[in-house]
């Protein structure tokens, strides 16, 4: 018999039949939206009902003003802000010193996560003085001058930061103070003037943060669309996690991108580009929640954080080109049998260490790989010390796959120590009790089906026939949904077949996507409602990934924003 | 004017301090010279440690970190660790003198091991629980010749987080057996106490070091014309901060205002120099102006050694950067709850630790192992970080520097079938010693004395010799592996 302990956060969709359940029930919590009462029309204010959610998948250009969301104001993430700088600096090895944000849900990054703290001051401002020196030369070349020298070199100089850091012109009130800094340092540290410009842009409010009141068009009363600047920032910052470059700025600048085409390409050049891996990395990474990866204690003989790192690498590879490819659907995230095979991970993978190189798509047996729940990342980060967790995956996927919360047990519940594994006793056996106790049963019985199904891939996400001698059955059921019956499956194969054309599931990662393109939770109405329409427009397209990005970034929830009232 | 700022702060600020000419001048000093480091750092913690998490599955093809070092995983390629160095004379020894059991002979194991890590050769006297070989320990030596090379104040300090003067456990440390030629216990520059460090070290010996040393006034000017340049540009980016601020409508204001406030604290650290002629007074400079330990952390006390061991490890690089010294050691007390992961805490001890690694009792696992030497890693770790955070010259100052990193027992000593292997020690080189040294390797000695790998460090260091301790422990020569460059 084990147990443990599920510590879990709240997650958009609590599904009641889960609630439902006996001991570590709960009531039916009040933010299900298929729970809610019917408002009278949609606003963007409030959850929408079921009625309502049904509407928002069937809207289309005429309502979407509809879409518009309130400004946010955030902070350049972490990652976002690393890849910035280096952008800029053109040096992908630039050394920065920077500490990970504050927790937010581990969805996606909220604003309340990215307000500054000691470490971000201290860091930024470390930073900023070591990248100085190297972005000084590239501006050096870029405008073909020397900023130090002032004069017309300088408002160059500014110009070009201004266009690199705050991804805008420059106004005239802020070129003058930054000639004055200019004027002021150079008087005190002639040596400095020039650095002393670049450091203040990279600390300069309109680089680290992101202030998204839409000052584009008018499309509604109370609506305008973010301007072409707007959106190409906001664009960059989804798609690449970093700044635009020139060519996306200069467009937006001149006038380009107002017509949809124009969007399109852009968008469709960006997904090209090798920079979107850092966004479908930063998405993957949260979604099947492998951050802590190669940090994680292991009592197995063969692991080490650098097969962590390689471990973590071929599911990034893999995610990435099924986003970015022009065919993958949904389905496929939970069938392909890819792998990114390396020198360092192939012994693992069952291949040729002599033969790999440093890295490769290589197709695996279909049994040993069978989509993303199947990699070595995800079934390594969600296991214990030595062996697997059936319990950690399985409460996993219920979260981060179909937005179902797992609760955690009633405090007062008495869990006796998880046993020792016994050699012969397989998971399934040492889990029985879950199903038999009906304290425990009502979540476990979501909770260990899913898990049981990976248990022919061991702590290290290795392929095995038997665990520790004893037969392993991976069958069970699954409820994909509140208002589903469970389905039974009675292979991995079967099971992940299921979730791959589960709506439940789809709508989760859509969900998970938009939070992240909008660099917030969707916690409103009117996000809900986003969120059911390219949900809708994704299942229009059968779930094609690169077309769920480039609605999102097409979206007019993306675009539009409802005008601030108050100042 | 207030220059006076944390310690801690001055490290982190010093990455952003590009113009620390007074240790390019160091560089520019050495330039004539052949490569070689021009600082040494001997990392030392007891009891060996467990072979498979600090390999992992590394080899010299395949070359990657363990579990314990995972905290050097950023710093992988600043490294060279070595497999398979023997400590032969304290095998040596303890084949021969079967007799001297450690709980009922007159020599204990660890006296052995620690008096001939630093000095590969037999101790004169069996006899004695701290006999030592009579020669020279590596770090002592390379200490004295780098003060004499480079006219610093100190030839070597010794630093540890955790030391019981006089307990008997003493015999795990190396302060123990760190002797001058004459064998001879000749070590005033001891501390287990960060306040005594800063104090005897760093706060009045550094101005006068840095006072003493030719060019630093010029090196002190561009300091505080620095510091001059990032206080005017972060009240530059205040105002810009709160310009922001105000245009932002009010439910938002509340989300930037601990920017405006941090960057208030950030500018009370800098420098308030005023524009003109007065110019600060020569002992406010970067190494004076660090701060004093708090005093609570004086003695060991309340489950302060995590605190204690970062300190210290501020005030070794504090050190360095200051150019108060060119030789330091640092010895681990890795073992009681202050090594202190949170499952070793209170229950499982010291005792517990060496009877369990040692002698395979008591319940202890290897994990418990390695949790607690990851912890030294981790202050490795941030010692290598702030040295690479230091320009100097082209590069940092991990690059003209060099690490070693050892134990006084090897891999899985109880394995061994006495409990005290000493095969196999833990060796890790890191840094690049001023170029001599090709870093970002796994090399396997296959069972070399360590002796030979001490000849290869005194010619890493510029001071070469053939061999490091007795001759039947050096045969072969200095170890070439370590000598490679490409």
């Amino acid at each position: 018999m084990k147990y443990f302990r599920l510590r879990l956060v709240p997650s958009a969709l609590i599904l009641p039949a889960l609630l439902g359940g006996a001991a570590c029930s709960g009531s039916v919590t009040e933010g299900d939206p298929k729970n809610r009462e019917k408002p009278p029309a949609l606003s963007p204010e409030g959850e929408p009902s079921q009625e309502q959610l049904a509407r928002c998948r069937q809207m289309g250009e005429d309502d979407a003003q509809s879409f518009a969301g309130p400004p946010v104001l955030k902070r350049l993430a972490r990652d976002q802000y690393v890849n910035a700088m280096q952008d800029i600096a053109k040096k992908a090895d630039l050394a920065l010193v920077t500490h990970p944000d504050p927790a937010a849900d581990g969805n996606a990054t909220l604003p309340a996560g990215l307000r500054v703290t000691r470490q971000v001051m201290v860091d930024t401002e470390a930073n900023a003085w070591t990248a100085a020196g190297v972005v000084l030369e590239r501006l050096k070349s870029a405008i073909g001058c020397a900023p130090a020298e002032g004069g017309t070199c300088l408002d160059a100089a500014l110009d070009r930061l201004a266009l690199w850091f705050h991804r805008r012109p420059l106004s005239d009130d802020m070129r003058t103070r930054y000639r004055t800094l200019f004027d002021t340092v150079k008087e005190a540290a002639p040596e400095d003037a020039a650095l002393a410009v670049v450091a203040a842009f990279s600390q300069s409010p309109q680089f680290l943060y992101v202030w998204d009141a839409a000052e584009g068009e008018n499309v509604a009363e109370g609506v305008r669309a973010l301007d072409a600047r707007q959106w190409a920032d906001a664009l960059a910052l989804f798609l690449w996690r970093s700044v635009p470059d020139e060519t996306l700025l200069m467009r937006a600048q001149e006038g380009t991108l107002d017509e949809p085409d124009a969007r399109r390409e852009e968008v469709a050049r960006l997904l090209d580009d090798p920079r979107a891996q850092r966004s479908t990395d930063h998405f993957v990474g949260q979604w099947l929640m492998l951050g802590g990866l190669t940090g994680k204690r292991k009592e197995e003989p063969e692991w080490t954080a650098a097969l962590g790192a390689e471990f973590r690498t071929d599911t990034d590879k893999v995610f990435a080109s099924l986003m970015t490819g022009p065919d993958a659907r949904f389905a496929d995230l939970f069938t392909h049998h890819t792998a990114w095979v390396t020198k360092d991970n192939a012994k693992l993978l069952g291949r040729d260490e002599a033969t790999a190189g440093t890295g490769a798509f290589v197709e695996l047996g279909a049994v040993q790989r069978m989509g993303l729940l199947t990699h070595n990342s995800y079934l390594a980060a969600h296991s214990k010390l030595k062996g697997s967790s059936p319990i950690l995956r399985g409460a996993t996927f219920n979260k981060q796959v179909l937005c179902m919360e797992v609760p955690a047990p009633p405090d007062d519940l008495d869990i006796p120590p998880e046993p020792e594994h016994s050699a012969g006793t397989s998971a399934r056996e040492q889990l029985a009790e879950h199903m038999q106790n009906p304290i425990c049963a009502g979540c476990h019985m979501y909770i260990d089906p899913p898990g049981l199904a990976l248990e022919h891939w061991d702590g290290l996400g290795r392929y095995r026939e038997s665990e520790d001698g004893a037969s392993i059955d991976p069958s069970g059921e699954v409820l994909l949904g509140a208002d589903q019956e469970p389905q039974s499956f009675s292979t991995p194969a079967e099971l992940f077949a299921l979730v791959g054309e589960a709506p439940v599931a789809k709508h989760c990662f859509v969900s998970r996507w938009a939070a992240q393109s909008w660099g917030k939770l969707p916690t409103r109405g009117s996000e809900h409602c986003a969120v059911e329409n390219i949900d809708g427009a994704a299942a229009g397209g059968e779930h094609n990934l690169r077309q769920t990005l480039e609605s999102l970034a097409l979206h007019p929830s993306f675009t539009f924003r409802t005008e601030v009232q108050s100042q | 004017m207030n220059l006076k700022t944390t310690r801690r702060r001055v490290l982190e600020l010093a990455a952003a301090i590009p113009a620390m000419s007074f240790l390019r001048r160091i560089d520019a000093r050495a330039a004539g010279e052949n490569s070689s480091a021009k600082r040494f750092m001997l990392i030392y913690h007891a009891m060996g440690t467990s072979g498979a998490h600090w390999y992992g599955n590394a080899s010299e093809q395949n070359f990657q970190l363990g579990y314990t070092l995972n905290p050097l995983e950023p710093h992988k390629n600043d490294l060279v660790v070595c497999k398979n160095v023997n400590n032969e004379p304290g095998c040596e020894y303890w084949r021969n003198a079967p007799s001297y059991c450690p709980r009922g002979g007159k020599v204990d194991q660890h006296s052995v091991a620690t008096c001939t890590v630093l000095a590969p050769a037999r101790p004169r006297n069996p006899d004695s629980a701290y006999s030592h070989p009579g020669i020279e320990t590596i770090d002592w030596h390379i200490g004295r010749k780098l003060k004499a090379s480079s006219g610093v104040p100190f030839d070597n300090l010794y630093l540890t987080p955790a030391r019981r003067h006089g307990s008997g456990l003493d015999a795990v440390d190396v302060f123990s057996s760190r002797r001058n030629a004459g064998g001879q216990l000749e070590d005033p520059h001891a501390e287990d106490n960060p306040v005594e460090v800063y104090k005897k070290y760093l706060l009045g010996k550094t101005g006068q070091a840095l006072e003493n040393l030719p060019g630093n006034k010029v090196e002190a000017d561009r300091l505080q014309r620095r510091n001059l340049s990032r206080k005017l540009v972060t009240d530059f980016v205040a105002k810009e901060v709160m310009g922001f601020q105000k245009a932002l409508p009010s439910e938002f204001k509340a989300e930037v205002e601990p920017h405006m406030a941090e960057l208030r604290e950030l500018e009370k650290t800098l420098t308030n120099v005023e524009v003109g002629e007065d110019k600060p007074p020569m002992e406010r400079t970067l190494c004076s102006s660090l701060e004093q330990p708090a005093d609570g952390l004086r003695s060991i006390s309340g489950g302060n050694y995590r605190a204690r061991a970062e300190v210290m490890a501020d005030l070794a690089t504090s050190a360095f950067a200051c150019d108060v010294t060119r030789a330091l050691t640092y010895s681990f007390w890795t073992f009681n709850g202050g090594c202190s992961p949170p499952n070793m805490a209170g229950t499982k001890t010291y005792g517990n630790l060496h009877e369990g690694l040692q002698h395979g009792r008591h319940g202890y696992t290897r994990q418990d192992v390695a949790d607690c030497h990851q912890h030294v890693a981790h202050q490795v770790a941030r010692m290598i970080a702030k040295l690479k955070a230091i320009p100097e010259g082209d590069g940092n100052m991990l690059d003209n520097t060099l690490i070693l990193w050892t134990s006084d027992m090897g891999m899985d000593p109880f394995d061994s079938g006495d409990g005290h292997n000493k095969r196999n020690l833990p060796f890790i080189l890191a840094g690049k010693a001023g170029g001599a040294l090709k870093t970002g390797r796994f090399i396997d000695f296959k069972n070399m004395s360590h002796g030979r790998l001490y000849a290869a460090v005194t010619h890493l260091m510029g001071m070469p010799q053939d061999a490091w301790g007795e001759s039947k422990y050096n045969q072969g020569g200095p170890a070439s592996q370590l000598l490679q460059r490409t």
